[in-house]
């Protein structure tokens, strides 16, 4: 993909996602999976996956690595400078004059109804995730295990690395098998 | 002398930021109100809520704003920088080992185990958010949730549509109470 389009499409998606990183990673998969057909909606899964397992924000590594992967290194940068710049620019100029902003009833209304939108946003970023992984007993297994953790208030940082342990702890089981046998 | 200080705080919330947004904001509460003070107590507030209105990831929000306040346009420059570089650099190595590693068994094992992970972070966030939004019994609230959802599932709306619908709602509501 054209460079140019890799940063007009990140300014366009990151100019309208309110409420979060999920919320872009909903717009990445309308835009570049069913829109452009330049990336799979596994792939996408597996760039998620990816983008949560480093720090920072999940707009930037998400960025960087579709980015990446529609435009090389040049790309990945782009990315990132298209994802960056609308907050810079909103919230420098907001930065300025925001308690005259927030003080305003209409912002407060439409507050109401954009964290409705938001949340069904998110749920629906959920449920598309689900869908990819299918019905791998396993995969199910973990996420509600993960689930129940999280509400219990464990590291989200910790539960990607326990996840990723375990997993690769079960790809190492048949070779421990054959080896008994 | 500032923009140093900056640099190396949001480097530090960058780097420490797992998770998305809400997990970072206690860090960015520790850094930028108690160990700078650039912001005081009611200041991070209404950076929360000003994050909520505004596009953009919270944390990057965060840098800007905090950084125009304490160092003017080169300040909130410094400060995003500070926050995108370490993301920008670790995902890099990630990336890259997965380029490399992927086809090994143990990496798709792991990969298999962060997948369902990554959906648990996304349940969990989702959950928060529908919580919050439909906090205090906004049966209305729930209402549109629901209706959002169904929406963007069957495909009639894309997500920025959704919010554009949000905002124009919110707006007619406030403007017919008014009228």
């Amino acid at each position: 993909m054209k460079l140019r389009k890799i940063f007009l499409t990140m300014l366009k998606l990151s100019a309208c996602t309110f409420g979060g990183g999920y919320v872009i990673l909903s717009m990445m998969r309308r835009e570049f999976v069913e829109k452009e057909g330049a990336l799979t909606a596994a792939e996408l899964c597996d760039l998620t996956a990816i983008a949560q397992s480093a720090p920072g924000p999940l707009t930037v590594n998400a960025a960087f690595l579709v980015g990446h992967r529609l435009g090389g290194r040049r790309g990945a940068l782009t990315a990132v400078a298209g994802a960056v710049l609308p907050p810079l620019a909103i919230l420098s100029l907001a930065s300025l004059g925001y308690e005259a902003l927030a003080a305003l009833a209409p912002v407060q209304a439409m507050l109401r109804f954009l964290r409705c939108a938001v949340a069904a946003i998110v749920l629906d970023v959920s449920w598309g995730l689900a869908k990819v992984q299918g019905r791998d007993l396993f995969a199910l297994v973990l996420a509600g295990g993960g689930l129940a953790a999280l509400v219990a208030g464990f590291n989200p940082a910790l539960l990607i690395l326990t996840g990723g342990l375990v997993g690769a702890a079960r790809s190492l089981l048949p070779r421990l098998r054959e080896k008994k046998a | 002398m500032i923009y140093l200080q900056l640099l190396w705080a949001f480097f530090i919330i960058g780097l420490a930021s797992f998770g998305g947004g809400y997990a970072a904001m206690s860090l960015i509460q520790a850094q930028v109100v108690s160990r700078y003070g650039w912001l005081t107590a009611q200041g991070f507030a209404d950076l929360v809520t000003l994050s909520e209105m505004t596009p953009g990831p919270v944390a990057i929000n965060a840098a800007t704003f905090v950084g125009m306040r304490a160092g003017g346009p080169l300040g909130a420059l410094v400060a995003t920088l500070g926050c995108v570089l370490p993301a920008c650099a670790i995902t890099g190595l990630l990336f890259f080992l997965y380029n490399r590693y992927q086809r090994l068994n143990l990496v798709q094992g792991a990969l298999g185990g962060i997948r369902p992970v990554v959906l648990a972070l996304v349940a969990y966030a989702a959950l928060t958010l529908t919580i919050t939004a439909t906090a205090h019994a906004d049966w209305l609230a729930l209402a549109c949730l629901g209706a959002g959802f169904v929406a963007l599932r069957k495909g009639w709306v894309g997500p920025m549509g959704l919010i554009g619908c949000a905002a124009a709602l919110g707006l007619a509501l406030w403007a017919l109470k008014l009228a």
